[in-house]
């Protein structure tokens, strides 16, 4: 019989000290540059109704999400991405609102992916949303927000491929092609099969500049050239539009200094009953997948009640790790407390102000001695060890300098509060009641 | 400058694809000694050839431990990945096809409990469910296909046809063909992005090569 209980479900992991500071590291990067650029931090349920994922032409298929039922039998799922979630809050909660909103998140995913494959069924996801406008000023910050992010965390080399899913709705329309058809040829366009979309071209009745322009859309990819080999005769005005909105954003992305990272890709069409305009995505070496990618989506908001424009990106943090564990770990160091019998007190109260003066204190809790305590400390990152006695004086051994420091709890913290110091009454008579460095001669 | 990596289905499709990269100039000539060896190495040009079996190829290159991968069509269909499928290599053409006793010839649609046994479930279950709005019942095998309708495990097969004669000497015919087949030349979709020059000049001269 296999013993579940000690092992993790397929696509689940734990994530230990190291890992887990590279990751916060990188969330707070994040979450700084996406704050600076005007987003409000907002949170949604971990789970909702699945109407709410399942309920448009979704970027994540039913087969994908995690359901289970409420007591009245209603189906919940795991939240698949937040950007679903965070339309269906600003359509419900945020009529009166000036616009545009802009929403950042940062947290965990759930989706069902075959268990084979080495992916991930929960990872975390960092993002912004930007509701309530049309223009392509709002893609072009949304794109220029995600590079500043993507550069932040220390990517220098990555490239940003752009594409316009409106272009491409603009020549099937054209063509009169029906749903089935079309998205057969979106596949093939998509996975840059040209013999496959010769193969459903050639059956087609139209100009034959549209019928190239779908032949070649898998290698209409590049910088500005791009454009000069789309605007072709004969381009109906969605498609012309698209090239149009796109070619702005390109030139914005541009003006702002991105001209070496973006390129334009109009054969990249994923999710497109999900997306209703530019799409993009981000890819940088050593990781197989893109580790950004986002684009507009209009008719989102419409299906929650409150028909508006939006552009939103999300970041994975998981690969990002992948792509920057090689990077050296940056962890701080922290300083241990051994406190001698009856010292505990005063080793707390040492460990206390430290703390509050953000210093990372650990305390001694095993049952040995004080050279037990040091061995300890060898296998763990501290750089000092405090060994407080019960009369408040103090050594500190500063590893990195070998040497150690006598002295006393308040001369250490600048102050003392006596009242804290344990009461050790000796019979030597002395007024001096509990401190012992002084002269009355006892043995003490 | 990067290595490409390049992952080949093991067997006649990477002698033959071998053949095309020589051809346009890399060596991989070290290749052709018999050695158990499976990772091959061009300096010169900094490309890394892999032999792997036939159905990891669309793995490795959408995982990117591939850059550019050589496999058959079937194999693609079969695991679905999420790669650029850029050129038809035009070599190792056969076909898929559903195969099976003659007397079932037209007959497939009117069976209610279609049993098809197969080295590819998806392929088949594509092609029944979705193209032809059939309900079947798929066995997965994984060898000697053809024996499953003579032993009564199934009604027919999905399978690869390449001359058709081990099915005659099985007794069983073509009854539908399903889809054609040959090598394909894929990548991975951030490899194209971050190597677009490399990958296209070998996209380009592979077509001239195809072309000719």
């Amino acid at each position: 019989m296999s013993n579940w209980k000690l092992h993790t479900p397929n696509g689940v992991n734990d994530i230990l000290p190291d890992e887990c500071a590279v990751k916060k590291e990188i969330e707070s990067t994040i979450w700084s540059v996406f704050s600076s650029i005007g987003y409000k931090e907002v949170e949604t349920p971990t789970f909702e109704y699945y109407d709410c994922y399942g309920g448009v032409d979704g970027q994540i298929s039913q087969e994908n999400m995690f359901k289970f039922f409420d007591e009245q039998g209603r189906i919940l799922a795991l939240r698949p991405d937040f950007t679903t979630s965070i339309a269906r809050m600003a359509a419900t909660k945020t009529q009166n609102a000036a616009m545009p909103l802009r929403y950042l998140y940062t947290g965990n995913v759930f989706r069902v992916e075959q268990t084979q494959g080495a992916r991930q069924r929960e990872f975390t996801q960092s993002g912004i949303e930007l509701i309530g406008s049309y223009s392509p000023a709002a893609d072009a910050e949304v794109i220029s927000a995600a590079m500043e992010a993507v550069m932040a965390v220390g990517i220098e080399e990555f490239s940003m491929e752009i594409g316009q899913i409106a272009f491409f709705n603009g020549l099937v329309k054209q063509a009169g092609l029906d749903e089935k058809s079309t998205e057969k040829l979106r596949e093939r366009i998509d996975s840059k099969d040209s013999v496959g979309i010769k193969s459903i071209t050639d059956k087609l009745d139209i100009d034959d500049s549209i019928k190239n322009l779908m032949i070649d859309l898998p290698y209409l990819f590049g910088g500005e050239e791009v454009f000069e080999k789309a605007y072709v005769k004969g381009l109906n005005e969605t498609s012309k539009l698209a090239l149009d909105n796109l070619k702005r954003i390109y030139e914005l992305l541009c003006l702002y200094g991105f001209e070496k990272y973006v390129s334009i890709d109009l054969g990249m069409l994923e999710s497109i009953d999900y997306y209703t305009g530019s799409i993009f995505k981000c890819y940088t070496h050593g990781v197989g997948f893109p580790i950004c990618a986002g684009g507009r989506y209009d008719n989102l908001m419409g299906n929650f009640g409150a028909p508006k424009g939006a552009v939103g990106a999300a970041i994975g943090i998981n690969r990002l790790i992948s792509v920057l564990s090689d990077k050296e770990v940056h962890s701080t160091s922290s300083s241990l407390i051994f406190a001698e019998h009856n010292g505990e007190g005063i080793a707390y109260d040492i460990a206390y102000n430290l703390r509050v003066n953000g210093c990372l204190v650990e305390m001694y809790i095993g049952d040995g001695d004080y050279t037990e305590a040091e061995t300890y400390s060898k296998g763990k990152d501290i750089s000092a060890m405090i060994r407080v006695f019960p009369d408040g004086k103090i050594m500190i051994k500063d590893f990195a300098k070998n040497e150690i420091v006598e002295t006393t709890a308040n001369e250490f913290l600048g102050y003392y509060d006596d009242n804290l110091m344990y009461d050790e009454h000796c019979d030597c008579g002395c007024e001096h009641e509990h401190h012992h460095d002084h002269d009355c001669g006892c043995e003490h | 400058m990067r290595y490409l990596t390049v992952a080949l289905a093991k067997g006649r499709l990477a002698e033959l694809a071998m053949e095309l990269f020589m051809s346009i100039g890399m060596d991989c000539s070290e290749m052709k000694e018999k050695t158990r060896k499976l990772i091959f190495t061009d300096e010169e040009n900094k490309m890394k050839f892999i032999l792997v079996k036939a159905s990891d190829v669309p793995t490795y290159v959408e995982y990117g431990a591939a850059d550019i991968g050589v496999v058959g069509k079937d194999t693609l269909v079969e695991e679905s990945r999420n790669l650029y499928e850029m050129i038809d290599l035009g070599f190792g053409k056969c076909k898929m096809a559903v195969c099976g006793p003659k007397e079932l010839e037209g007959k497939l649609h009117t069976m209610t409990n279609l049993r098809v046994a197969s080295k590819y479930p998806h392929i088949a279950l594509k092609y029944f469910q979705d193209e032809k709005g059939q309900t079947i019942e798929i066995i997965k095998l994984n060898g000697s296909v053809e024996l499953a309708p003579l032993v009564g495990l199934s009604d027919v097969i999905v399978d690869i046809v390449e001359t058709g004669k081990t099915l005659k000497e099985n007794g069983l015919d073509v009854l539908e063909d399903v889809c054609p087949l040959s090598a394909r030349f894929v990548v991975n979709k951030v490899s194209m992005k971050m190597e677009k020059e490399r990958i296209m000049d070998i996209v380009r001269k592979f077509k001239e090569k195809i072309d000719e």
